[in-house]
C-alpha cells in the first residue's frame, strides 16, 4: 500500500513532462517585412513553454546584417494550459542592398528540446516607398574645393562637411582625412557647426576647413575624404508588437538614450582639380611665392662699426602659400658677410593661408658701408596669372670703425646651413636655419676670462699716474701750507740778526760795518717790543720804546751818530772800532734786549 | 747683451714655439673637423687651449666639434665660453641658441642686478668706475691745487664720486658678468640631479638637463652646492659640472 501514492506522483510527472514537451514550441517574426536599404528592422524570435533557451548567436543571411540587441521573458496563464513562461530574443536587420532575403528557420534547444522557428521574408527597396533616397540620408559627408583650376604650388582653401540628421545622436569626426596623391594637405582645423538645409531636409553640419596645395600639374583627383565616427541611430518601431509597453517612441529615441549605437565611415566624392602650370619667364627672385603679398624691411642697430653684426629683418605679409616661401636673397653683398636667414611664420587663420612671415638675417660689415643689400621677391599672383616682383631698396646705414682683417668663412658644408637653392644667386642664402653656422677657420682670436676690473694691468698705470699726482698735490701743499711763511721770516729775521750778532763781537768788522750792524740791531730789538717797522725807528724812538738809562741812552744815540756820518759823510770806512766803543755799544744794546715791557708802551 | 734684450729673447724662446704650436693644434682641428672627424677635432683644440692661442673662435670652433661629435652638454660650455671672451659673437651666439632650441633649454632669465646694470658690458662698468676715480683726482687737483678753484673741483668731485659708486655697485652686483668664476654647465648626460643634501640618496630638488647652467655657491669635495633655476638650491655632483671660466 506504500507504494500507491509513489506511483501516482511518477505517473503525475512523466503527464507534466510530456505535456511541457509538446508545449515548448519557437516562432520568428519581422516588425517590417518591407523596408528601404538602410533602414533597421526587428527581428524577433519568441519561445513559449520554456523559461531559457539556447537562442542562435548569430543568423548569417548574405545580404542582410542580423545583430542581437536584448531579450525578455514574461509568464502568461491560461484557464486551459495554466502558467506558461515564453522568453523572446530580439535582433536588429539591417539590409546593405536592395532584393528579397529569406531568414531561414532556426533550430535550438529550449525546455530540454529541439524547437524550430519558421522562416520569414524580407524584402528591401532602394527606395523608402517610393521617397528620394538622398531626402532620406541619417549622415553623408562632402569636399568642397571651390578653386577647381589653380596653379602648381598655390595652396587653395578645402572644406570637410560632414551632414547629420537631427534624427540621430553624433560625435565629430575623428580626424577625417583626404586621400589621393599629387598634393599637400595641411591639418584641418577645429570642427565648426552649424544648421544647414539640404534639399529641403534640416541637418546638423561639422565643418573641417584645410589648405590644398597642388604638387603636379594636370588633372588631379583630390579626395575621397574618409572620416569615422559613432553615431546613436533611432530604433525601428515594429508594427506586429504594437502592445508591448516598449513599443513607445520614447524607447526608439536616440536623445532618450536608447537609440542603436553604431560605428560609421562618413565617405565623401572626391573633386576633380585642373592644375596649370607655372607661367614661364619667372624672375630670377622667385622662390615658389604664390599669393598676394607686400614686403617691408627694417633693420636694427642702424649704426655699427666693422665686424659688429646687425640683423635685417624682412616682413612678409598676405595670402598665399607661406609654407613654400623660401627667404629672399640679398642682391649685392659686396663688403659684407651675410650669415643664412631664418624664417619665422605666423598665421592670422586656421588654415595658415593668410599671416605675417618674418625673415631675419644677420649681416657683419667687413668695411665702411653707408647702404644695406637690397632684396627682391618675385611672387605670382593667381588672379592674374603674372608674376609680380616686391622690391626693398638698400637701407642706409652708419658703418665706422677702421677696417679688419676680414675673416674668410668657410663655405658651409652641405650639412650645415644647407643652401635653399641650387640656383646661382648673388649670395648663397640657405634656408632657414636648421642647422649649426660652421667653424670659423680665421684663427682663434684672443681673449681674457679675468674681467678687467680684476686686471692689474688696468689699475696699476691708473694708480701709478694718480699717486704721482697725488703725491704732487701733496708736496704743494705741504710746502704752502698755513704759518710756513711767517716761520721762513722768523727763521730768516733770526737767522740775520746772528750775522749782525757775529759782525758785532768780530773785531776784526770795519767802523763801518759795525756801526751799521749795530744800529740794525737796535732798531731791530725795538721793532720786536714795539711792532714797528724797524727802518722806521730812529734813536730816540729806540730809546723811549726800550726805556734806557741815559749812559745807554747816549751810548745808541752815538751809534746812530757815527752810522749816519759814516753813511752821508762818507767818513773813513777803514778805521777800526776800538775796544771801548765796541764793549759801549754792545752793552747798550744788551739793555736794548732786556728792555722793560712797559717801555714800549711809553 | 744687455739683461732687457735678454729677458725678450727668453721670453720668445718659451712663448712662441707654445703659440707656435697651439695655431697648429688649430689648423689640425679644423682640417678634422672638415672631414668629419669630429672627435678628434674636439681633441686637437682642446689641446690648443693650454698653448695659449685659447680665444672665442677656438672655444666656438669646439663647440661645433663637440655638437656634432653628440656632446651637447661641453658644446654649450664652449659657446658660452666663447661668448664669454667675446659678447659681440654671432655665430656663437646663433649656434647656443639652436642647441638650446633643441634640448629645449629655456633661455637664463637676467637677475635684477643684469636687467638694472646688464645694458653695459662688466669691463665698461670698469671703464666707469676707473673714470669716476680720475674725475674725483681731477676734483682734488683743482680744489687744493696751485689753481685754486673750488667750484670746478666740487663740480668735478660729487659727479666722479657717484659714477665711481654707480661702477663699483654694477661690478659687484654683475659678479664679472658672463666671466663670472661661478657659471657652470651641467655637461653630464647621465640624468643629473640636484639634490637637497649632498648625497646620491637625498631628495631631489630639480633634475637638471644637460646643458643647464647653474650658479656655484660653495664646493665641498665631489659635491657643489649650487644655486638653480627658479632661485631654487641644491647639491650636485661635481663631476657633472664643468666651469664656464676655465681653472
Amino acid at each position: 500500500m506504500a507504494g500507491a501514492p509513489v506511483a501516482w506522483l511518477c505517473a503525475l510527472f512523466m503527464a507534466v513532462a510530456a505535456q511541457a514537451q509538446n508545449s515548448v514550441r519557437a516562432t520568428a517574426s519581422l516588425s517590417e517585412n518591407r523596408a528601404a536599404v538602410g533602414d533597421p528592422v526587428e527581428y524577433r524570435i519568441e519561445v513559449t513553454g520554456a523559461r531559457t533557451a539556447s537562442r542562435p548567436s548569430s543568423i548569417p543571411v548574405e545580404g542582410l546584417s542580423i545583430t542581437p540587441v536584448g531579450q525578455s521573458s514574461t509568464f502568461n496563464y491560461n484557464p486551459s494550459t495554466g502558467l506558461v513562461a515564453s522568453v523572446i530574443y530580439i535582433y536588429q536587420i539591417e539590409a546593405t542592398r536592395p532584393g528579397t532575403f529569406t531568414i531561414p528557420a532556426q533550430e535550438f534547444a529550449a525546455g530540454g528540446v529541439n524547437v524550430r522557428t519558421n522562416a520569414v521574408t524580407l524584402t528591401v527597396v532602394a527606395t523608402a516607398d517610393g521617397r528620394d533616397s538622398q531626402a532620406e540620408r541619417n549622415f553623408f559627408a562632402e569636399l568642397v574645393i571651390p578653386k577647381k583650376t589653380p596653379f602648381v604650388g598655390e595652396a587653395i582653401p578645402a572644406e570637410i562637411r560632414c551632414y547629420f540628421s537631427p534624427r540621430i545622436r553624433f560625435d565629430p569626426p575623428m580626424n577625417p582625412v583626404i586621400k589621393g596623391e599629387g598634393f599637400t594637405v595641411q591639418k584641418v582645423t577645429e570642427p565648426q557647426q552649424d544648421s544647414v538645409i539640404v534639399d529641403g531636409q534640416n541637418y546638423q553640419v561639422v565643418i573641417y576647413k584645410t589648405s590644398i596645395t597642388p604638387l603636379k600639374t594636370g588633372t588631379l583627383s583630390v579626395g575621397p575624404m574618409v572620416g569615422e565616427t559613432r553615431v546613436l541611430l533611432p530604433r525601428p518601431r515594429p508594427r506586429s508588437f504594437g502592445n508591448s509597453p516598449f513599443n513607445d517612441p520614447f524607447f526608439n529615441d536616440p536623445f532618450g538614450g536608447f537609440g542603436m549605437q553604431k560605428s560609421v565611415e562618413l565617405k565623401s566624392e572626391p573633386v576633380v582639380l585642373d592644375v596649370k602650370a607655372l607661367p614661364p619667364g619667372a624672375p630670377a627672385s622667385f622662390t615658389g611665392a604664390i599669393g598676394q603679398f607686400t614686403l617691408d624691411a627694417e633693420a636694427e642697430p642702424r649704426q655699427v662699426n666693422i665686424g659688429d653684426p646687425l640683423t635685417v629683418r624682412l616682413t612678409l605679409r598676405g595670402r598665399g602659400n607661406f609654407d613654400r616661401i623660401n627667404p629672399p636673397a640679398p642682391l649685392d653683398t659686396t663688403g659684407w658677410r651675410a650669415y643664412p636667414a631664418s624664417g619665422k611664420y605666423r598665421p592670422d587663420d586656421d588654415v595658415k593661408l593668410s599671416g605675417v612671415k618674418i625673415f631675419e638675417q644677420v649681416f657683419v660689415p667687413m668695411e665702411k658701408r653707408n647702404v644695406l643689400p637690397a632684396y627682391e621677391l618675385a611672387y605670382l599672383d593667381p588672379g592674374s596669372g603674372q608674376y609680380k616682383t616686391l622690391s626693398v631698396p638698400a637701407l642706409p646705414i652708419t658703418v665706422t670703425g677702421g677696417a679688419v682683417a676680414a675673416p674668410t668663412p668657410a663655405a658651409p658644408k652641405l650639412s650645415e646651413a644647407p643652401a635653399a637653392d641650387a640656383t646661382p644667386k648673388p649670395v648663397a642664402t640657405p634656408a632657414p636655419a636648421k642647422d649649426i653656422l660652421h667653424i670659423r677657420t680665421d684663427g682663434p682670436g684672443t681673449g681674457s676670462f679675468v674681467p678687467l676690473y680684476r686686471r692689474t694691468m688696468f689699475w696699476l698705470p691708473q694708480a701709478i699716474v694718480i699717486a704721482m699726482v697725488l703725491g704732487a698735490l701733496g708736496v704743494y701743499r705741504w710746502r704752502h701750507r698755513p704759518g710756513r711763511a711767517l716761520a721762513e721770516r722768523a727763521l730768516t729775521e733770526r737767522q740775520r740778526r746772528d750775522a749782525i750778532s757775529a759782525r758785532l763781537r768780530d773785531r776784526g768788522t770795519r767802523r763801518h760795518d759795525f756801526y751799521l750792524a749795530a744800529a740794525e740791531m737796535a732798531q731791530m730789538r725795538a721793532a720786536d717790543r714795539s711792532g714797528r717797522e724797524p727802518a722806521t725807528l730812529d734813536s730816540d724812538a729806540v730809546i723811549a720804546i726800550c726805556g734806557l738809562d741815559p749812559t745807554s741812552a747816549g751810548t745808541v744815540r752815538e751809534i746812530f751818530r757815527v752810522r749816519d756820518e759814516i753813511t752821508f759823510a762818507g767818513v773813513d770806512d777803514s778805521a777800526q772800532v776800538s775796544d771801548t766803543e765796541r764793549s759801549a755799544a754792545l752793552a747798550a744794546l744788551a739793555k736794548l734786549e732786556r728792555a722793560p715791557a712797559m717801555a714800549v708802551k711809553a | 747683451m744687455n739683461v732687457p734684450r735678454f729677458i725678450l729673447m727668453l721670453a720668445a724662446t718659451l712663448i712662441f714655439p707654445l703659440a707656435a704650436l697651439a695655431e697648429t693644434d688649430f689648423a689640425r682641428g679644423n682640417a678634422l673637423y672638415e672631414s668629419g672627424q669630429f672627435a678628434d677635432a674636439a681633441k686637437a683644440y682642446e689641446r690648443s687651449v693650454p698653448g695659449g692661442a685659447a680665444g672665442p673662435n677656438l672655444f666656438f670652433n669646439l663647440g661645433n666639434a663637440y655638437l656634432r661629435a653628440g656632446d651637447q652638454g661641453r658644446a654649450v660650455l664652449n659657446f658660452q665660453r666663447a661668448l664669454a671672451l667675446r659678447p659681440a659673437h654671432p655665430e656663437a651666439a646663433a649656434n647656443l641658441a639652436f642647441v638650446r632650441r633643441t634640448l629645449s633649454l629655456p633661455t637664463p632669465a637676467p637677475d635684477g642686478w643684469s636687467q638694472t646694470f646688464g645694458w653695459l658690458g662688466v669691463d665698461t662698468w670698469s671703464v666707469v668706475a676707473a673714470f669716476g676715480v680720475w674725475a674725483l683726482v681731477a676734483g682734488l687737483v683743482a680744489v687744493l691745487g696751485p689753481w685754486n678753484r673750488v667750484t670746478l673741483g666740487w663740480s668735478l668731485i660729487v659727479p666722479g664720486m657717484l659714477v665711481f659708486g654707480a661702477g663699483l655697485t654694477a661690478l659687484t652686483g654683475l659678479h664679472g658678468g658672463a666671466r663670472d668664476a661661478a657659471r657652470a654647465i651641467v655637461v653630464s648626460e647621465s640624468g643629473t640631479r640636484a639634490h637637497y643634501a649632498p648625497a646620491d640618496n637625498s631628495r631631489d630638488v630639480q633634475a637638471l638637463a644637460v646643458g643647464t647652467e647653474i650658479r656655484v655657491l660653495q664646493d665641498r669635495g665631489s659635491w657643489t652646492y649650487a644655486e638653480l633655476a627658479g632661485g631654487l638650491r641644491g647639491w650636485v655632483a661635481s663631476s657633472d659640472l664643468e666651469r664656464v671660466v676655465p681653472n
